[in-house]
């Protein structure tokens, strides 16, 4: 026990004294706190750009009066331009000729035909983006009005005819709303990420001692069990300690930066409580563990750095057949993929927090989860330990699954 | 302190790697281990410092079976690892820590090793930035740090300047006289003749000489007769019948079959009144041992 405190203590100290780790984690933090200033940015941006729009004209041609003069009210409308509208045929010469000279940012041709009414956007270049300046539905409802009047109908009438229809959706079910299905999904990604990112560092941890030689050393220092734990256990450390220093930054830049109102209706954040954080704790934990010992067991077969990643991608493929297990069961509650999900150690660690916060998981299967997610790691931990305990002298010898099977087997003291 | 290996086999895969080996070290001295590349050597050594188990046979240590955990040993591998990017001191002060020394001791021990082996300035240098004998001096220090009753050195010279050759030889003689079990492994048979009194060569996991070094080499018949003369003597030797020999500038290496042979040759020289500068009659030296032995 004292070794594998020893060996953790040395893996995680070493993680964090590491320049790129420190660069990589200080420019991690500043971009979160920068993205929940993006709205802050866009908003300041944008109000600079409306002062500039301003200035900016439109051109409006309506040749043969289609609109009858309301035209005009578009420079009511507060669409961020101004609309300059004239009766008088302009041919494209002239048109370029004010375009280059920034007198008009864009023009319209009105003109009609036997069955509609043609709106041609004249700009400069309209670029890759296709940026329009203006939405063609208010000359559309513009239109409709002009129509309407003709027609002898009253203001009154005419709001009416044009109310907009809103459709709206209430779940009585147990299903979930939207809101906390964002949360949960958002929090499924993160535990997918954190937990692949970590229990990867395992593996490379592990190739590297093989690949510096330091692992004969280590070995006849200490225990195989006292290393391949000790690193799962550092390297852990570290994670955890990321994961809460990112969650914390999230918190308070979401709390000092981000407009409250933007994401209503799209993230619900009442369901977290202390007990949602404690389960995504302790499912981040047995997650990373089970996977970071599958991981030990991978770096082990390996004698070069180049190697890790392709004995590594059969892992990968698990983690994803896990996150997506767990994506699709939370695409369908009422599936019964959920079951499957919870239960499989593979999946639950993204599946069940995700769960937990839309109130679609009860204690006993929570409980049930947790059991099997442990026995799981302790078994997986067995062998991981026992193979790591001949691999790590194999340097060169390709190792295929019979290879594993005898090393599984191999006697150690 | 008594270490015994008793009918030792080890198989893997159906390759029988180490074959029915025994050996004894009764007393503080450096014990040769020697053999080709792949001849079991370095499977020995990993059953006696208890990290692989053996298949048959009996390893003890004062008649206990050997176990990871009930011997102090100290292991210096024949391919050299150190943490690349982390300082000597906070390398050697982990490896410590692993082996139970006590913080406090293990600073000590460092800083004792280091100075004796000329390592000190480098204390705070990662060991990427290490000359590769200076990183095996570290190595080494890895080996020695828990002050170990018994210690396996696997080539311990190679790499290292004659300097610090002679600097590792001084300090492993020391250890000897303090009573420690040196286990050395090495290609360099020059090396072993100096060092070791006892020897063990495997072949293909087999033993197939172990005794006392002198005693091994007095069993041998004298073989070569060296001779440096002022003039050409080759007239004489085609007149005794010897054709197997070399010469280079009158010195001569002769191939003979025992001690009468050198002294028919030395007779006739004398008697036609040749000038020897130099007249010796050799036995095999441990490289011919071997390669007679495991030589193909």
């Amino acid at each position: 026990m004292r070794n594998v405190f020893i060996v953790s203590k040395f893996t995680a100290l070493e993680t964090f004294k590491k320049k790129a780790f420190k660069i990589t984690f200080i420019i991690l933090l500043l971009l979160i706190i920068i993205a929940f200033n993006i709205p802050n940015i866009i908003n300041l941006v944008k109000n600079n750009t409306d002062q500039d729009d301003f200035n900016e004209t439109i051109l409006v041609i309506d040749e043969n009066n289609l609109y009858e003069g309301k035209l005009e009210s578009l420079n009511l409308m507060q669409l961020g331009y101004n609309f300059e509208i004239s009766n008088q045929f302009k041919d494209d010469v002239l048109l370029k000729e004010m375009l280059l000279n920034d007198e008009i940012e864009a023009a319209i041709n009105v003109t009609e035909d036997e069955s509609s009414i043609i709106l041609n956007y004249i700009t400069e270049s309209i670029g890759l983006t296709g940026n329009i300046l203006v939405d063609g539905n208010i000359f559309t409802e513009l239109y409709k009005i002009v129509q309407l009047e003709k027609l002898g109908l009253t203001d009154e009438e005419i709001i009416k005819i044009n109310a907009p229809i809103i459709f709206e959706v209430t779940e009585l079910g147990d299903g979930d709303s939207g809101g906390i299905l964002a949360v949960a999904m958002i929090f499924s990604l993160v535990l997918f990420f954190a937990i692949y990112y970590y229990a990867y560092q395992v593996s490379s941890s592990i190739t590297v001692e093989k690949t510096s030689r330091v692992m004969d050393t280590l070995v006849t220092s200490t225990s195989p069990k006292s290393i391949v734990v000790g690193k799962t256990l550092g390297i852990g450390f570290v994670g955890l300690t990321q994961v809460f220093a990112i969650i914390l930054t999230s918190f308070i830049s979401y709390k000092l930066f981000f407009p409250s109102d933007i994401l209503n209706g799209i993230i619900d954040i009442s369901n977290i409580n202390p007990v949602f954080i404690l389960v995504t704790v302790i499912y981040f934990i047995l997650g990373y563990t089970l996977y970071a010992f599958i991981y030990a067991l991978t770096g082990s077969l390996v004698s070069k750095p180049e190697d890790v990643q392709q004995a590594g991608s059969l892992v990968a493929i698990f983690v994803l057949i896990g996150f997506y297990l767990a994506y699709f069961s939370m695409m369908n509650p009422a599936s019964s993929f959920n079951t499957i999900a919870t239960m499989l150690p593979l999946s639950s660690p993204f599946s069940v927090p995700a769960r937990y916060i839309t109130g679609a998981i009860g204690l006993l299967d929570l409980t049930l989860s947790i059991i099997i997610l442990l026995v799981s790691i302790m078994l997986v931990a067995y062998i991981a330990i026992k193979i790591y305990s001949s691999a790590s002298f194999n340097y060169g010898t390709k190792v295929n699954f019979k290879t594993m099977i005898e090393m599984f087997k191999q006697k150690e003291n | 302190m008594i270490l015994k290996f008793k009918n030792v086999s080890k198989t893997y895969t159906n390759k029988k790697v180490v074959d029915n080996i025994s050996f004894e070290i009764n007393k503080p001295c450096i014990f040769g281990f020697l053999g080709t590349n792949g001849a079991g050597k370095t499977t020995s050594i990993r059953m006696l410092l208890g990290i692989i188990k053996k298949d048959t046979g009996e390893i003890t240590l004062n008649d206990k079976p050997i176990t990871r955990n009930n011997t102090n040993c100290g292991y210096m591998p024949e391919e050299r690892g150190l943490y690349p990017r982390i300082t000597i001191y906070n390398q050697l002060m982990y490896f410590s820590e692993l082996k139970g020394i006590r913080k406090k001791d293990a600073d000590i021990s460092i800083k004792y090793w280091l100075n004796k082996l000329d390592m000190m300035e480098y204390i705070n240098t990662e060991a990427e930035k290490l000359s590769k004998g200076n990183q095996q001096k570290i190595q080494f220090i890895l080996a020695v740090i828990n002050n170990p009753d018994l210690i396996v050195l696997d080539e311990p010279f190679s790499g290292l300047d004659p300097v610090n050759t002679e600097l590792l030889k001084n300090v492993i003689l020391e250890l000897v006289k303090d009573g420690k079990y040196i286990i050395m492994s090495s290609h360099q048979m020059n090396q072993i003749e100096e060092f070791c009194s006892d020897i063990l060569i495997l072949d293909k996991g087999k033993s197939v000489l172990q005794g006392n070094l002198k005693e091994i080499k007095d069993s041998y018949e004298v073989k070569v007769a060296e001779i440096i003369t002022s003039e050409n003597i080759e007239k004489y030797l085609k007149k005794l019948n010897f054709k197997d020999y070399t010469n280079i500038d009158n010195n001569y290496t002769i191939k003979i079959k025992s001690k009468k042979d050198g002294f028919k040759i030395f007779n006739l020289l004398v008697k036609n009144k040749i000038e020897i500068i130099k007249f010796e009659l050799k036995k095999p030296s441990l490289h011919d041992i071997f390669i007679e032995r495991v030589g193909k």
